[in-house]
């Protein structure tokens, strides 16, 4: 493939980036297509396949992303000490609200859970998880809220539509409480 | 009343109680046996009532609506008049629990994504240190205004704090005194109108206020805007 050269272009530019890169960005700053910047994207998977190579792409927020492999996670972590997000499960359940409803106000987050939401939303408003989205058309304008883009990113999706779907089988009364969320 | 065997435990809200004492049960959720819930929701409540837990006003809001639901379920139904089925009461409380369910499902697969994303790790953006900092043009005159600016700023005096000069808790002493020796009760007007200065008016009234907190002393008036009478408390629980 003649464009095979561009391979080491792609791979620097996510280790430099960081962050994920849009396949549009990563086009436009090697000035070709988004479908050869895919192809790229592949040949740097096959390379990293193999046992021993430590990095791999992930896909999230709608980007490429290099990042370690979960077999070296513990490893990883003896090197750097990173604060580990702690949601409580009202933060969890909060979160799944938003998530899986969004666009949606504090008071439709409210009659689902059954209390009310406002220390858990500011919370999550803190980690930056979520987001003000503006404001419901109807009385009081209330305001309305929505995952954002650090969201997909920590949670590994590519975009809110890769959010799991519910278990077919929903009469499964297991005891959620049972399997602890910490 | 049948012996129910209830463990004390967290629940973040009345939907959460109820789940648990539904899966606890086995409950079929679109056929719940209201009267037996509510009864043992409410046993519930009175439970945490007893170990002193702060039963928040959310978990009250849902006993009403259980009784509620209750009382309807248990009125003779009067005679369907057309063809529409006759709504179940309970079904507002059915569908608020299914879609409670369906969230503490997914807020779980949320966590599960979670750990599993937290086990791949990745780098800070670069940083690239920009050494050529922009800097506003600016001329000498500049600088001799803004000097001037820094030669011509007034010196204040030092505020000046007075020390309070009446201590709360040396007026407390006080009162309780003045009360002990004019037969455990004072005019409100007496305890204020000796004093002097204003700070010294607060601090009485202060240390009146503190003495009622603390159940030394109980005030009484016969009518708005008649005299304030002051007590001494017989049954002094030793608190100051």
């Amino acid at each position: 493939m003649f464009y095979d050269y561009l391979r080491g272009h792609v791979e620097a530019l996510l280790f430099a980036a960081g962050e994920p890169l849009s396949k549009k960005r990563i086009a436009d700053i090697l000035q070709t297509e988004t479908e050869t910047v895919e192809r790229l994207i592949a040949l740097l998977e096959e390379d990293y396949r193999s046992k021993n190579r430590g990095i791999c792409v992930r896909c999230v927020a709608d980007g490429y992303q290099l990042v370690t492999k979960p077999d070296f996670d513990n490893l990883i972590r003896q090197l750097i000490s990173q604060q580990e997000l702690k949601l409580s499960s009202a933060a969890m359940e909060t979160l799944a609200i938003i998530a899986f409803k969004q666009p949606v106000t504090r008071s439709e987050m409210e009659a689902i859970r059954g209390v009310k939401v406002d220390g858990v939303v500011n919370t999550l408003l803190d980690t930056g998880l979520i987001c003000e989205a503006g404001r419901k058309e109807s009385i009081g304008k209330p305001i309305i809220y929505g995952t954002t883009e650090l969201f997909l990113t920590t949670f590994g999706f590519n975009s809110i539509e890769d959010l799991p779907a519910l278990p077919e089988d929903l009469s499964v009364l297991q005891s959620v409480k049972d399997q602890a969320i910490s | 009343m049948p012996n129910y065997n209830i463990k004390i435990q967290d629940f973040e809200g009345p939907l959460d109680l109820l789940m648990h004492l539904i899966e606890k049960d086995k409950v079929d959720i679109y056929d719940i046996p209201i009267v037996d819930i509510a009864e043992q929701y409410i046993t519930y409540l009175n439970a945490m009532k007893e170990f002193d837990m702060d039963v928040a006003s959310d978990f009250l809001v849902m006993a009403a609506t259980l009784l509620q639901i209750k009382s309807r379920m248990l009125l003779p139904k009067p005679p369907v008049e057309s063809e529409e089925e006759q709504e179940d009461p309970r079904q507002m409380l059915v569908d608020m629990l299914v879609e409670y369910r369906k969230i503490r499902i997914q807020a779980k697969m949320l966590t599960e994504s979670l750990a599993t994303a937290l086990g791949y790790h990745q780098r800070k953006p670069m940083q690239f240190p920009d050494i050529r900092k922009k800097i506003k043009p600016l001329s000498f005159d500049d600088l001799i205004d803004s000097l001037n600016g820094l030669l011509t700023i007034q010196e204040h005096e030092p505020a000046l704090i007075e020390r309070q000069r009446f201590n709360v808790q040396d007026k407390m002493n006080k009162i309780i005194d003045l009360l002990e020796k004019n037969n455990h009760s004072l005019e409100f007007s007496a305890l204020i109108t000796n004093n002097v200065s204003r700070s010294e008016i607060i601090a009485s009234f202060l240390a009146i206020l503190e003495l009622m907190r603390l159940n030394r002393i109980t005030i009484s008036q016969a009518r708005p805007f008649s005299t304030i009478f002051i007590f001494l408390r017989e049954d002094m629980t030793d608190v100051l």
